[in-house]
């Protein structure tokens, strides 16, 4: 190996956190390689067993909210959506857990694991199992979409300042100062329903789209502002001027230079909306937009379990333990991405 | 009715109807104080309610609590008797020396008024009070909901100080009936013809007067000082006039809440959740003092655009979704005692009433539907249903779109605030092919509901009541069906709007009524007893508590 090759790596590496770049030992007998930026941030991530655990546990709710709801559902022989008459008792209360029903279609009595879910005596455990689908693909679609707009206008604005800056933070005021509310419910009334069959072929729950946007269009100007504003500070950095005085193009060292430093607050502010955004869809829902009734989503059983918080606490148990659990993995993988780009931010 | 209508959802939000006790089964009373303890003479009725009053003007007021304060604030011509039974059913005078007398026909109406009614401003109550109430009513910048009941009034003339000389267009036997309405009470030639009074106080001739409205927040009425019981013209009516003040607080809170604090005597009269219900019956017994129950003059139903395509001179599909809707789902919806089931318009206890047996009220007859719903009938299988989102709007909504899945018609549920739900199914055009809606009648005569919400005559751009947009069709000479009912009297205007009732609804199948309903109430452990009354709900007047 010769040391112009070694000089390329030790290139390569700058492309990503020159800081972090490690050497190996060179040794005169073998030939060493320098670790490259993706292989570093690898290595560091899969030595944080919390994070590895949490990638496991996000898989498994989704192995759980798509084949397994549709597995279940076969099953047990019921849709989450049918009601049962005596799923509900005389006072309008669901019927608590592994209570058992009749199904009219089919004549024969049937389990309801979790009990019944609402007024209608719907089964608990398939809505939940159903719920997450929307829940995941509203959570996950959104936070993705809210965090690369904000990036990419946070960073531009930063980094150009001047009149471009001037626009997009005026352009963030006035999106922040805009009645979102209002907006929502004129979009439900008009454009609405057709946004709601918007599905890709059945990949996506009714709604879902809607929704996304939504929080697309609302959502961008919190990540906006915190990365320009961290970009404000970079783009004074030596390494930045360096870079400049090389001739790399803005692009360039927004991509290469600016972006990897940015990951720890993007990935932060990404788990902390990603429950937000669960939460919101089923308040959106209720005004009309987005999830359209029947389809389940762990928002609306959240949403409508307070009513029983006396006789049926257990219908606010399992989509709150849902949505902890999942929003506790995205929490944690989060950390533990944010560790594996930064170490320096692990104090 | 518009207004009326909207609240009847906050109402049913309440779990507790104000609105009151069908005519035939009476007014209602609860428990006598003298089983209990002394009345006591003074102290404050204290109301909870989630909504503010939409008006406290009788000339705008039109939501059922607001009409419940009319009640101990106004002083009308005509009233139904704050009595138990028969007696209930009856109009009698309350401003009025007797029964007015009717002349040219049955077109004039000639009243003579009572000396000696004062408005709490001190001013004496004459006839010129009374028909300041008809001209603010008829008045076209005031926009009273009263304008849509005088459509047939000719002139209104003062005879002196205390005659009043009503005539009409037509003859109409429900127009004694329409003016017992809060709307027509006497109020200070000094009101504005064209503008509001909601600024306390608020001067009116009843026994109480509305001292203070802080909109959204709470009103506060006391004892109109004009008021003697014990002398003419006062003591005659027998009111009991027990508290000194009345309070309406509890806007915007939660009805978990306001039923906890009517348990801990912090209020007198409160909401609860509907899924509460059963619980409180169960707690305090019902009818036994605290939880009570009584027959009301109100139907819920989901009504089908007879002007929608799909709908439209397709009575087999709109029979079709009579046969599948599972009633006593939908009816359980509504919460524990909430009413009876029923596939009539018009409501149990009301004058007219008489079972059919038209439809299922166990649960849906898919076989008898489906066969009903070919695939012509269908019309492509899709339809859109407007819904509110509290309370029994979604879960009734998904219950009928369950059902009708099952025949082939697949629903898609739009859900809106109970205001922007009402106004939109109100306007015509619109594209919509269920609605959700319930009627609480304003006087008790079957003509307030078949004549207003089925005549198609009446059918207007916008704020129509009639929701289902039926103007007859599939029905046999309907309109002349409904003039004849509308003009008979006594029994045999009974018969007619029965058979009305049933030939609509086996037919022509516009609407689907599914609960006729009950008022609820929880009270306070220091109310004694009470009154409810058909039009004004809980009687103010006569509450006592120990």
């Amino acid at each position: 190996m010769s040391t112009t090759a070694r000089e390329d790596e030790v290139l390569g590496a700058t492309t990503g956190l020159g800081s972090d770049v490690v050497l190996e030992p060179v040794s005169d007998e073998v030939g060493v390689r320098a670790r490259g930026y993706w292989e570093q941030v690898w290595r560091r991530f899969k030595r944080d067993r919390v994070a590895i655990g949490s990638i496991f546990f996000l898989v498994f709710v989704v192995l759980v909210c798509y084949p397994g709801a549709w597995l279940a559902e076969r099953q047990i022989g019921h849709s989450p959506s049918d009601p049962f008459t005596d799923g509900i008792d005389d006072g309008l209360i669901p019927v608590g857990p592994w209570s058992k029903v009749y199904n009219p279609f089919t004549d024969e009595d049937q389990i309801l694991v979790l009990g019944a879910s609402d007024t209608l005596g719907r089964d608990e455990f398939l809505r939940l199992l159903y719920g997450g689908r929307v829940s995941l693909q509203v959570a996950v679609l959104a936070t993705i979409g809210v965090m690369i707009i904000g990036t990419i206008l946070g960073a531009v604005a930063g980094y150009y300042r001047g009149w471009i800056d001037t626009i997009i933070s005026r352009l963030t005021e006035i999106t922040m100062a805009f009645p979102a509310l209002l907006f929502v419910i004129a979009l439900a009334s008009t454009v609405g329903s057709r946004l709601n069959d918007v599905t890709f072929g059945g990949v996506l729950a009714p709604g879902v789209v809607t929704l996304v946007l939504v929080f697309w269009a609302f959502g961008w100007f919190y990540p906006a502002r915190i990365i320009r504003a961290k970009v404000l500070s970079l783009r004074e950095k030596e390494f930045v001027e360096a870079a400049l005085m090389t001739g790399a193009s803005d692009w360039r060292i927004i991509r290469s230079h600016l972006l990897p430093h940015l990951a720890a607050p993007i990935i932060v502010y990404s788990t902390l909306v990603v429950a937000g955004y669960v939460l919101a869809e089923a308040a959106l829902s209720f005004l009309g937009v987005g999830i359209p009734l029947p389809t389940p989503s762990w928002g609306n059983l959240l949403s409508s379990a307070p009513e029983f918080y006396t006789s049926q606490p257990w219908l606010m148990l399992w989509p709150g333990v849902a949505v902890v659990l999942t929003t506790l993995a995205f929490n944690l993988l989060g950390d533990g991405l944010r560790d594996a780009f930064d170490p320096r931010s692990r104090l | 009715m518009k207004g009326r209508f909207s609240f009847s959802v906050v109402m049913a939000l309440l779990g507790v109807s104000l609105l009151v006790a069908a005519t035939a089964a009476g007014g209602t009373t609860g428990p006598s104080a003298s089983d209990k303890q002394a009345v006591k003479k003074g102290g404050t009725y204290r109301i909870l309610g989630t909504s503010d009053f939409d008006h406290l003007d009788p000339a705008l007021s039109y939501f059922t609590h607001s009409w419940n304060w009319q009640g101990a604030t106004q002083l009308r011509m005509y009233y139904y008797p704050y009595v138990k039974g028969a007696a209930s059913q009856r109009i009698a005078p309350m401003a009025a020396t007797g029964l007015p007398r009717v002349s040219n026909g049955g077109k004039t109406y000639t009243i003579t008024i009572k000396r000696g009614f004062k408005f709490s401003n001190g001013q004496n109550v004459t006839a010129a009070n009374f028909k300041r109430a008809f001209d603010r009513a008829v008045n076209a910048k005031l926009q009273s909901p009263a304008s849509s009941f005088l459509d047939d009034l000719a002139s209104v003339r003062t005879q002196g100080a205390l005659g009043l000389q009503i005539t009409l267009k037509r003859v109409a036997p429900d127009f004694l009936a329409r003016i017992t309405m809060p709307f027509f009470s006497a109020v200070p030639t000094s009101f504005p013809l064209d503008a509001e009074v909601d600024k306390g106080p608020i001067a009116s001739a009843g026994p109480y007067y509305v001292q203070e409205w802080n909109k959204k927040t709470s009103a506060l009425a006391v004892r109109n000082p004009n008021w003697k019981n014990n002398v003419e013209p006062f003591k005659s009516l027998g009111f009991a006039n027990n508290v000194d003040r009345i309070t309406y607080s509890g806007i915007g809170g939660d009805l978990a809440t306001h039923r906890l604090q009517c348990e801990r005597n912090e209020a007198d009269l409160c909401g609860f959740p509907t899924t509460q219900a059963k619980e409180l019956a169960d707690k305090y017994g019902v009818n036994k003092g605290r939880f009570q129950v009584d027959q009301d003059l109100l139907v819920w139903r989901v009504d089908l655009n007879n002007e929608q395509p799909l709908f439209k001179n397709n009575a087999p599909l709109r029979k079709a979704v009579l046969h599948a809707l599972d009633r006593r789902f939908m009816t359980a919806q509504h919460g524990f005692l909430a009413g009876k089931r029923t596939d009539q318009f018009i409501p149990y206890g009301m004058g007219g009433f008489k079972e059919h047996d038209i439809y299922s009220l166990k649960g849906p007859n898919y076989a008898k539907a489906k066969s009903l719903a070919t695939p012509g009938a269908l019309r492509g299988g899709k339809a859109v249903f407007y819904a509110f989102n509290r309370a029994q709007g979604p879960p009734v909504a998904q219950s009928v779109q369950f059902n009708l899945k099952q025949i082939g018609l697949d629903v898609e549920i739009k859900l809106f605030d109970r205001v922007v739900q009402n106004t939109k199914a109100a306007t015509r055009g619109e594209a919509f092919d269920i609605t959700h809606e319930g009627w609480h009648a304003d006087y008790p005569d079957p003509a307030n509901f078949i004549n207003v919400l089925l005549d198609g005559r009446r059918l207007q751009a916008e704020n129509n009541v009639n929701t289902s947009y039926f103007s007859g069709a599939g029905v046999q000479n309907w309109t002349q069906k409904l003039d004849a009912a509308y003009s008979a009297s006594g029994a045999e205007r009974l018969n007619l709007y029965a058979a009305l009732d049933r030939d609509v609804m086996a037919n022509a199948a516009p609407t689907a009524p599914y609960i006729s309903g009950t008022s609820r109430r929880l009270f306070g452990p220091e109310v004694g007893c009470y009154v409810a009354n058909g039009q004004v709900g809980t009687v103010i007047v006569n509450i006592c508590k120990t």
